[in-house]
């Protein structure tokens, strides 16, 4: 069976911390990869698919230096096997031309304005995570007490009655 | 700039005029056709001459008798029907202009003879129908004295001389005319008419009365006997008068000459005594008074021509005017832009104290919360350390938890390297994220750490230490970070500074770096490159160099666009000044707009704006030159380096 990562990318150390920590219960069943800039981003997901895992989900910070939260989800986007990839963007400062391009181009599937509490943050994952999982055709049951349990037992009952 | 307006009199219409007066002068002294014979009126006073009177009374003419005190007013009635009063016999005296009817005194009738008072009648109404109606003399062949009319045709040679002598008199009295003054060339024509049509009524006008009525046809002459009238034309919003001083006393003459509806509206002025000539009536008197036609001329052109001069005087006054208002509007123009000036400076000065307060206010606001944060950090990590005292492995737990606190954690691309390599000797990736997380990045460290404690307890006293890690990393987060807001507070309230007074022994280093602290979340690739010297401290106004340097590193941030390199440089050129230099890599500034880059509301700018904290290079250099110091720039592709040159102790910086 295949990993499934959540890659979080953000250059403040303390605020990467408190997003891990605040994670903390989809490390059950994802494996958490926290990253300090796009560049560093990029190589983890290099690895992971190199790996034959997969990237879940994205949680990325918009300004950064280097490579913007963004124009990273933007590439993301243009690779056949991160296009599955659900795409979050965490931050404070992007501006509505950065939110336009991120929605138009990105295909942008949340934005998650800081300061977040922890019931958001926790919706919005488990909801992503369950699109990827359907879509990815993997095994569902390791995920039903993590994620949206209703949907992902419908989806188990329809396979088995489609067999 | 334009051109003044040319004072167009020459450029008046060419209307050949006096050209148009004289042939039409002459027309009215060529001889007419014949036209029908005139009405005669005699008029007497006495009831004595009524027998003397009796033999004319066929003769086809109107025989009235008039109380002497009505003579007067029977005449004006009988003139306005149109009736020629050929005769008047009476010893009252006439009154009034001098008449061209004839008067023969009834005592001089009653002293002679009846006939011959009556052929002294005939001879009298012979010569006046010779004299003023020659055509109509076969008309009345009964009121004839023909041995008068045979003394009148001998003499016709003689008069016909005589006639040509006067028009020629006349003629030369025209050319002449310039010695005469206007009022003798009025008064003379006023005499011509009255000679000509007998005494015509006096009309009494009080102000504001209508004699002509602007583009209503023109019926005759007025002649102002007394008084002033005015002459004005309806605007496109209001009547504006024209010819006041310049008006003559015989008005009529523009709309006569040129055969049309009245140009002008007369008014009178005052009360005014006047009389009405009709073309007709004055057609009339220029057959019979051949020097009447010039002298209506000359005031025709006296009148053209004081008009005409009129008409440049103003066209003067209008220039004088326009190039008082073109200065006026020229000053008003620039006014303007001081005044334009000055509102922007106000705003932007309004908008950096409204910006001030606001900032002092949330920095206010944020200092006590952020006080309470941070010190409840380190109260957590006291009461922490006094409750791990009552448990058994306290020491291993307090230390993990100070470590975590007090250390800089590694980079995660380090952890994520520490953890496949040790995932390689303990097999299990998770297992070694979590090791590494907790700083246990060695198999043997592993082993050391978990030393004594059973193999069913290992799990739960694992995910202790994590935890005694976690909280370590929580409180050295929570100081750090309310460390970082404190500094921050401390900047907004520096450069909000209330109030804008002097202050002596400032370090500028203190206000460049609360600038660059403030522009932290803008700065993304930007590397910031500060050399500071060491510098004496100044006497400034610490709030307004803050302005000045977020001005500066604001105009260089967005100059380098994202990417490139700030360099901040600070020097003592020599022992009296400082100097800061700020370059920046952007493109630079055209060789064309750098001369103007301190001009008032020059901008490359196209409505962006670094949340109006740039002010424009303007508000520099007057920050600058309040301070007694200069700024300069020099710009070239890659390299624009702006260098503010600032007095240690400059000498009104308490202005």
């Amino acid at each position: 069976m295949k990993t499934i990562t959540i890659v979080c990318v953000e250059d403040e150390r303390d605020v990467l911390n408190a997003l891990v920590r605040d994670l903390g219960p989809f490390g059950a069943a994802f494996k958490i990869e926290p990253t300090e800039s796009a560049d560093e981003a990029r190589k983890v997901v290099n690895g992971t698919l190199a790996a034959g895992n997969l990237v879940g989900l994205i949680l990325a910070d918009h300004l950064m230096p280097g490579t913007s939260g963004v124009d990273l989800l933007v590439e993301l986007n243009g690779r056949p096997l991160t296009t599955a990839t659900r795409k979050v963007l965490v931050t404070a400062h992007a501006d509505l031309a950065d939110t336009i391009k991120a929605v138009n181009r990105a295909n942008l599937h949340h934005y998650i304005a800081k300061p977040w509490s922890v019931e958001e943050l926790h919706a919005v994952v488990k909801q992503q995570l369950t699109e990827f999982v359907l879509e990815s055709g993997e095994n569902l049951l390791p995920f039903v007490q993590i994620l949206d349990a209703r949907r992902l037992l419908e989806a188990i009952a329809a396979r088995s009655s489609d067999n | 700039m334009s051109t003044m307006l040319p004072a167009r009199v020459t450029d008046l219409p060419k209307s050949g005029l006096a050209v148009d007066l004289s042939v039409w002068a002459l027309e009215t002294m060529m001889p007419q056709p014949p036209q029908p014979p005139p009405s005669l009126a005699i008029l007497y006073g006495s009831e004595a001459v009524t027998p003397l009177l009796a033999p004319l009374a066929s003769a086809g003419l109107q025989i009235r008798f008039c109380p002497p005190g009505e003579l007067q007013s029977t005449a004006d009635a009988l003139i306005a029907q149109g009736v020629c009063v050929a005769l008047r016999v009476t010893d009252a005296p006439v009154p009034g202009q001098p008449s061209i009817s004839p008067v023969l005194r009834v005592d001089e009738l009653t002293s002679i003879e009846p006939a011959a008072a009556t052929r002294r009648i005939r001879q009298v109404l012979t010569e006046y129908l010779v004299r003023y109606h020659p055509a109509a003399l076969p008309a009345f062949p009964e009121l004839l004295d023909l041995a008068t009319v045979a003394q009148l045709l001998s003499a016709s040679e003689v008069a016909r001389h005589a006639m040509e002598r006067q028009v020629k008199t006349a003629r030369r009295s025209f050319l002449a005319a310039t010695e005469l003054s206007d009022e003798a060339v009025e008064q003379a024509m006023l005499a011509g008419i009255d000679r000509a049509l007998g005494h015509l009524p006096q009309v009494k006008l009080s102000v504001g009365a209508i004699l002509l009525e602007e583009d209503c046809p023109v019926r005759g002459l007025w002649i102002i006997l007394e008084g002033k009238v005015s002459l004005s034309r309806r605007g496109d919003s209001r009547e504006v008068i024209f010819h006041s001083k310049t008006t003559g006393r015989i008005v009529g003459l523009l709309a006569l000459a040129q055969r049309q509806s009245a140009f002008f509206t007369c008014r009178a002025a005052t009360d005014v005594t006047a009389i009405s000539v009709s073309w007709e009536e004055l057609d009339e008197a220029m057959q019979t008074e051949p020097t009447l036609s010039m002298h209506f001329v000359t005031v025709l052109v006296r009148s053209m021509s004081n008009r005409l001069r009129r008409i440049a005087e103003l066209q003067l006054e209008i220039d004088d005017l326009n190039a008082a208002l073109r200065l006026e509007r020229d000053q008003l123009t620039s006014a303007l832009q001081r005044l334009e000036d000055a509102q922007a400076r106000l705003i932007q000065s309004e908008k950096m104290a409204t910006l001030g307060q606001l900032s002092a206010g949330v920095a206010h606001e944020l200092n006590n919360p952020i006080t309470a944060i941070r010190r409840a950090a380190d109260h957590v990590a006291e009461d922490l350390a006094k409750l791990l005292t009552a448990l058994p492995d306290a020491l291993s737990i307090q230390s993990l938890i100070n470590n975590a606190a007090g250390a800089t954690p590694l980079p995660t691309a380090e952890i994520r390297a520490l953890r496949n390599s040790l995932a390689l000797s303990v097999r299990d990736e998770g297992l070694a994220g979590r090791l590494v997380n907790i700083g246990l990045t060695t198999p043997e460290q592993y082993a050391r750490a978990l030393a004594g404690v059973p193999e069913q307890q290992r799990s739960a006293k694992l995910e202790q230490l994590e935890i005694a890690h976690q909280l370590g990393g929580s409180l050295r987060s929570i100081r750090t970070c309310s460390d970082r807001v404190a500094a921050i507070v401390r900047s907004l309230k520096n450069y909000a500074r209330p109030g804008n007074e002097a202050q002596p022994d400032i370090d500028i280093h203190e206000g460049i770096q609360d600038s660059l602290l403030l522009f932290k979340s803008s700065l993304h690739d930007i590397q910031i490159e500060s050399r500071f010297g060491n510098l004496a401290r100044i006497s400034c106004r610490p709030a307004e160099l803050s302005q000045l340097w977020t001005n500066l590193l604001s105009n260089a941030i967005e100059a380098v666009n994202g990417k490139g390199s700030i360099s901040i440089e600070t020097s003592a050129p020599d022992p009296a000044h400082v100097q800061v230099v700020i370059v920046d890599s952007g493109p630079g500034i055209a060789p064309e707009n750098l001369a103007r880059v301190f001009e008032p509301n020059f901008t490359t700018k196209f409505g962006k704006s670094n949340f109006g904290l740039g002010m424009g290079l303007v508000i520099c250099r007057q920050i600058v030159e309040r301070h007694d110091g200069t700024v300069r720039i020099e710009s070239q592709p890659g390299r624009t380096a702006v260098i503010v040159t600032l007095p240690i102790q400059p000498p009104n910086v308490t202005d």
